[in-house]
C-alpha cells in the first residue's frame, strides 16, 4: 500500500506512514473552531472561570460540565455497546469493523471529555489528584473518575491492534495475536466499568432529591441514564456510520444496523414507560399538562427523543439508511435533551439559579466537539484498517485475526 | 462531641456584628456592595462573606413586620457536601464543624450542587480559586473559644455549645415562652439534623430559612444508587459471560454442522 513499508528503516520504532490525513475545506472549518476553543481554554487558564463563563454561585455546573462531560460520555457509549455486541453476542464477528469505528470514536470522546473537564474544574492541574492521592468513596464523581480512567486503559487495548496491523515485525504480530486472545477479557472489564459510570452520571443529579423539577425527577435516574446510554451507543453508531460511509464512500451496513434498531426502540420504550410510571407513582403526572416553559421542553424531548425514534426504529423504515439515520439521530438528540433538561431546566429550577452561557463558553464546547470530529478523521485516515480489510493484506490479516 | 450553635431569632436586633466579626476573624476582604430592596448587605453570601443578616420585610395582617435571619452554614450532622466531594476535601470534624481542605479541593463544585442550603461559595473571580464557607470557626473552637459571631453577638442571640444541650435549651425556651416562640426547632430534623439550629418568634415563612428543605439525610439520596453498583456490575458480568458462552456454543455447533455437511 505504501512505498515506505517496502523499504523499512531499522531505526524507526513504528514502521508506518503517519501522515495520510488530508486537509479539506470542511475539516479546515472544524479545525478553526477547534483553534478558537483552544484560545478560550488558554484565556480561562489565566483569567479564571468567572471571567470566561457564566458560572456563578447560584449555578455551579454550566455547559462545560453538563454538555462536555454528562453528554459527551454517553456519545462515546458506542465503545462498550458495540464491543459487547462484537464479542459477546451470537454472530458478533460481523460487527468487527463497526466495532473498530465504535472504539476509536469512544476513545476520542473519552479523552476529549477528560481534557474539557480539566478546564471546567477550578484547578485544572489537580484533575488527577483524587485518583493519585485518594478521594471519597461515597462520591459518585469519584466513582466516575476511577471508571473513566480505567476504561481509557481498556480503550487503549481495544484500539492498539489498528496500529499493530500496520507493522510488519514478527514480534508485533505475535503480541497482537496474543492480545486478540485476551481481548474479550478487556471488553468485559470495559462493559462493567461502563455500566458503572454511565449510571453514576445519573446518580450525580440525584443528590438534589425532590428539589428537582417533577417533570424530570426520577427515583432511579441512574438507571434511566444507563439505559439511555446503551440506546445511544447503538444509535450513535447509526449516525457515525451514516457520516463515515458517506464521507469515505464505504458500504453502509444497513443489515447489521437494522438488527440493532429494535433494541434501541425497545430500550427507549422501557425508559419512556418507566419515566411516566415514576411520575404517576409520585402523583405528578398532571405536571405534563401544566402550561409552563418546562412542560414544552418536556414534550419536545419526549416526542422527538422517544416517540419518534421508537416509531421509526420499530417500523420497516429501519431497513433503509435514511430510516436508521433518522432514528439514530433522534435517539442521540433525545439523550442530549434529557441530559440538558436535567442539568439545566430541572437543576436551575431546583437551585433557583441564574445562568446564561457566555459566547466563549459556547465557543469552547462547539470547538472542542468540532475537534473530536477532526481527530476521528485523522485516526480513520491514518489507520485504514479502521474502515475495513486492506485489499493487499486481506489474507495476512485473517491469519493474524481471531 | 458535637458542638453547634443555637440562634434565637427573637433576640437578634440586626446589628450585623456577627457579619463584621466573621470577616475580621477569617480575614475576609470587603466587597463592593449595592443596596437592594431591603437592608441585607451584601445582598448575597459569597466566598468572601460567609454569613449575613438577611432582612425581610413583610405585611402581616396589615402590619409591617421586619425580621432578621442570620444565614450561614448549618454544619449538618450528615453533610451532603462531604458525601459528594470527589477529593475528600470536605470533612465533618469530630467537634461537628464541617470544613474544607483547600489543598485537596480540585474545584469540581459538586458541593455547591449538593448542599440543600446553598452554602459553599466559590472564588469564581480568581484564576486559582478556593471553595469557601463558614468553618464554625474550627480554629477557635479547637482552642476552646467560641466562634467569632457568637462571641461578638451583643444581644445573646447566637449561643455556642454542645448540640444536645442547645437543643434542650431551645425546647425549654419554647416551652417556657408561653407561645412567644414558634413550636419548632429549625435544624433538629432539617437535612437529617444540623449543628446550627434556630428558634423564632415569627413564623419561619417570614424568615429566610429554607422551610422547604427535606428532613431526610441528603447523602442517602445518592448512596441508594451507589450501594447498588456491586449488584449492577455482578449482573452485567453474568449477562456478558453467559451470553458469550451461549455465542461460543452456537458458533461451535454451527461449525460442526457445516463440517458434517461437507463430509
Amino acid at each position: 500500500m505504501s512505498t515506505m513499508n517496502a523499504t523499512p528503516k531499522p531505526t524507526k520504532l513504528l514502521r508506518m506512514e503517519w501522515w495520510r490525513w488530508r486537509m479539506t475545506p470542511g475539516k479546515g472549518l472544524l479545525l478553526a473552531l477547534f483553534a478558537a476553543a483552544a484560545v478560550v481554554a488558554v484565556i480561562r487558564l489565566f483569567l479564571g472561570l468567572g471571567a470566561t463563563t457564566g458560572l456563578n454561585d447560584s449555578m455551579p455546573w454550566g455547559l462545560w460540565k453538563i454538555f462536555d462531560v454528562v453528554v459527551v460520555v454517553p456519545l462515546g457509549a458506542t465503545g462498550f455497546v458495540m464491543a459487547f455486541i462484537r464479542y459477546f453476542t451470537p454472530g458478533g464477528e460481523r460487527y468487527e469493523y463497526l466495532n473498530r469505528r465504535a472504539v476509536i470514536w469512544a476513545a476520542i470522546m473519552y479523552l476529549s471529555m477528560g481534557v474539557r473537564l480539566a478546564f471546567d474544574i477550578g484547578i485544572p492541574w489537580r484533575i488527577i489528584n483524587p485518583i493519585v492521592f485518594g478521594g471519597n468513596l461515597h462520591s459518585p464523581l469519584f466513582e466516575i473518575a476511577w471508571c473513566v480512567a480505567l476504561y481509557l486503559i481498556v480503550l487503549f487495548f481495544e484500539n492498539i491492534s489498528r496500529v499493530a496491523e500496520e507493522q510488519k515485525r514478527p514480534w508485533v504480530k505475535r503480541a497482537d495475536h496474543l492480545l486478540h486472545k485476551i481481548l474479550p477479557g478487556f471488553v468485559l472489564v470495559g462493559v462493567l466499568l461502563s455500566t458503572m459510570h454511565h449510571s453514576s452520571l445519573g446518580t450525580l443529579f440525584m443528590i438534589t432529591g425532590k428539589r428537582m423539577d417533577p417533570l424530570w425527577y426520577h427515583p432511579w435516574l441512574n438507571y434511566v441514564y444507563l439505559l439511555t446510554s446503551i440506546a445511544t451507543g447503538m444509535a450513535m453508531m447509526m449516525v457515525l456510520e451514516t457520516l463515515t460511509s458517506r464521507y469515505y464512500k464505504l458500504k453502509f451496513e444497513t443489515g447489521l444496523l437494522a438488527r440493532l434498531a429494535p433494541w434501541v426502540a425497545g430500550i427507549l420504550s422501557v425508559v419512556l414507560i418507566w419515566r411516566l410510571g415514576a411520575m404517576a407513582a409520585e402523583g405528578q403526572i398532571h405536571q405534563i399538562f401544566v402550561p409552563r416553559v418546562e412542560t414544552a421542553l418536556w414534550w419536545g424531548e419526549i416526542l422527538l427523543g422517544y416517540v419518534a425514534p421508537i416509531a421509526i426504529l420499530f417500523s420497516r423504515a429501519r431497513f433503509t439508511q435514511k430510516g436508521l439515520m433518522a432514528g439514530g439521530l433522534l435517539t442521540v438528540l433525545g439523550m442530549i435533551a434529557l441530559r440538558l433538561n436535567v442539568g439545566f431546566t430541572a437543576l436551575m429550577g431546583a437551585l433557583n439559579a441564574q445562568y446564561t452561557p457566555t459566547i466563549p463558553e459556547i465557543l469552547f464546547t462547539v470547538g472542542a466537539t468540532a475537534g473530536t470530529v477532526v481527530i476521528y478523521t485523522w485516526f480513520v485516515e491514518t489507520l485504514p484498517s479502521i474502515l475495513g480489510p486492506r485489499k493487499q493484506e486481506t489474507e495476512r490479516l485473517e491469519a493474524v485475526g481471531d | 462531641m458535637t458542638y453547634g450553635m443555637l440562634i434565637d431569632l427573637s433576640k437578634c436586633m440586626g446589628c450585623r456584628g456577627c457579619q463584621v466579626a466573621c470577616k475580621q476573624w477569617n480575614d475576609l476582604p470587603g466587597e463592593e456592595t449595592s443596596l437592594g430592596t431591603d437592608f441585607t448587605n451584601p445582598q448575597k453570601r459569597s466566598a468572601y462573606t460567609w454569613t449575613t443578616i438577611d432582612f425581610l420585610t413583610a405585611e402581616v395582617n396589615g402590619r409591617t413586620v421586619a425580621t432578621f435571619t442570620k444565614s450561614g452554614c448549618m454544619h449538618c450532622l450528615e453533610p451532603a457536601c462531604e458525601s459528594v466531594c470527589i477529593a475528600g476535601a470536605i470533612k465533618r470534624q469530630e467537634n461537628g464543624a464541617v470544613t474544607i481542605d483547600h489543598d485537596k479541593c480540585i474545584g469540581c463544585r459538586y458541593c455547591q450542587l449538593g448542599c440543600p442550603f446553598g452554602v459553599p461559595k466559590y472564588e469564581y473571580d480568581k484564576p486559582v480559586p478556593r471553595m469557601q464557607k463558614c468553618t464554625l470557626c474550627y480554629d477557635r473552637i479547637s482552642e476552646g473559644l467560641e466562634p467569632a459571631c457568637a462571641a461578638t453577638c451583643p444581644s445573646g442571640a447566637i449561643l455556642f455549645g454542645e448540640r444536645e444541650e442547645l437543643l434542650a435549651l431551645a425546647k425549654q425556651r419554647i416551652a417556657e415562652g408561653n407561645g412567644r416562640y414558634v413550636d419548632h426547632v429549625y435544624g433538629e430534623h432539617e437535612a437529617g439534623g444540623t449543628a446550627v439550629m434556630y428558634i423564632s418568634s415569627v413564623p419561619l415563612d417570614l424568615t429566610t430559612l429554607n422551610t422547604g428543605v427535606t428532613t431526610e439525610s441528603v447523602p442517602g439520596f445518592t448512596w441508594k444508587a451507589m450501594r447498588q453498583l456491586p449488584a449492577l456490575v455482578g449482573g452485567a458480568a453474568v449477562l456478558s459471560l453467559g451470553l458469550m458462552a451461549y455465542s461460543n456454543r452456537r458458533a461451535r455447533l454451527e461449525a460442526e454442522q457445516k463440517g458434517g455437511g461437507e463430509a
